[in-house]
């Protein structure tokens, strides 16, 4: 069963809280939780996380290959369909990069209310955003796979 | 293309303080080129217990949900993501209203961009929601949903 809870378990069945430190915001991942039939197996949460690491897996690799493309309209568009995901989930970091990922692929600034006409601006701010949020996805995909027994 | 997919669930066993008051039936459309959030959305609201018969059906974009109501489907709550390819949010809204469709259309976003979502809005949306949804945000809805009836 999942594990990783600061209260020790002492019986089956007792709950407590997982640990994921700020890459994941524990209100938001409760209620994927909250959807499991079975809180030892955890099928439904489970296969949601991990068809999540597949569709971020994905989508960093596209991102990689427009990025050396210069193509920001596809930038932009990769960042905002895996910001959906990232925030269905909880996971507020990576959420927060690919917006700006899709802000700096829209020629915005990260804010998204300032135009930048200058793309090599715009492709170097997504390529370091793109660095950060592949960071920021291994930390919360770390903490998820312990959780889930499976480090 | 996925096809759109449907889900019954029968709420008569559940153990609802208000069974008794509990709507017969409510349908719901989750349109959202994003599969994993579809999946999300549709367990949401299959487990929230609201009707005695819950029927969720999914679309991955605005074309498929107007295809839909074209072969006579109708819902009493469509959860409609805004940016989608072929058919967005903002479009497929406004085609379904022009249609004359009633349902309560609910915009679903991630997007901050304040003038993306009004246009969104003023498509013919009854509100519009913040990506992740909850079960409470759903709930409430439901809630209206009844207050209009």
């Amino acid at each position: 069963m999942p594990a990783q809870y600061s209260d020790a378990r002492s019986e089956e069945g007792s709950t407590g809280m997982p640990e994921f430190g700020d890459s994941i915001d524990l209100a938001t991942f409760e209620q994927i939780l909250e959807m499991d039939d079975d809180e030892d197996e955890r099928e439904f949460s489970k296969s949601i996380v991990y068809d999540f690491f597949s569709q971020a897996e994905t989508t960093f690799e596209k991102m990689d290959s427009n990025l050396e493309s210069k193509d920001l309209d596809q930038l932009s568009a990769l960042g905002h369909f895996l910001k959906g995901s990232s925030a269905t989930l909880g996971l507020t970091k990576l959420k927060d990069s690919c917006e700006k990922i899709q802000h700096y692929g829209a020629h915005k600034d990260e804010t998204g209310a300032n135009v930048i006409s200058d793309d090599n601006v715009c492709l170097k701010a997504c390529g370091k955003l793109i660095k950060q949020a592949k960071e920021e996805f291994r930390e919360a995909e770390k903490a998820l796979r312990k959780f889930y027994h499976d480090e | 293309m996925a096809s759109p997919s449907t889900r019954i669930d029968d709420g008569h066993d559940m153990d609802s303080v208000n069974s008794g008051l509990m709507r017969e039936k409510l349908s719901v459309l989750v349109v959202d080129n994003d599969a994993l959030v579809r999946k999300v959305h549709e367990k949401i609201v299959s487990k929230l217990k609201v009707a005695k018969q819950v029927q969720i059906q999914t679309a991955t974009n605005g074309k498929e949900a107007l295809d839909l109501h074209l072969s006579g489907s109708s819902f009493d709550i469509i959860l409609m993501d805004m940016q989608m390819p072929i058919m967005d949010g903002t479009e497929a809204t406004k085609e379904l209203r022009a249609m004359g469709v009633e349902s309560m259309i609910v915009g679903v976003t991630s997007a901050d961009a304040r003038a993306d979502k009004e246009a969104f809005t003023e498509a013919g949306l009854d509100q519009c929601l913040a990506k992740p949804l909850t079960a409470d945000k759903i709930k409430s809805l439901v809630e209206t949903l009844e207050k209009n009836k």
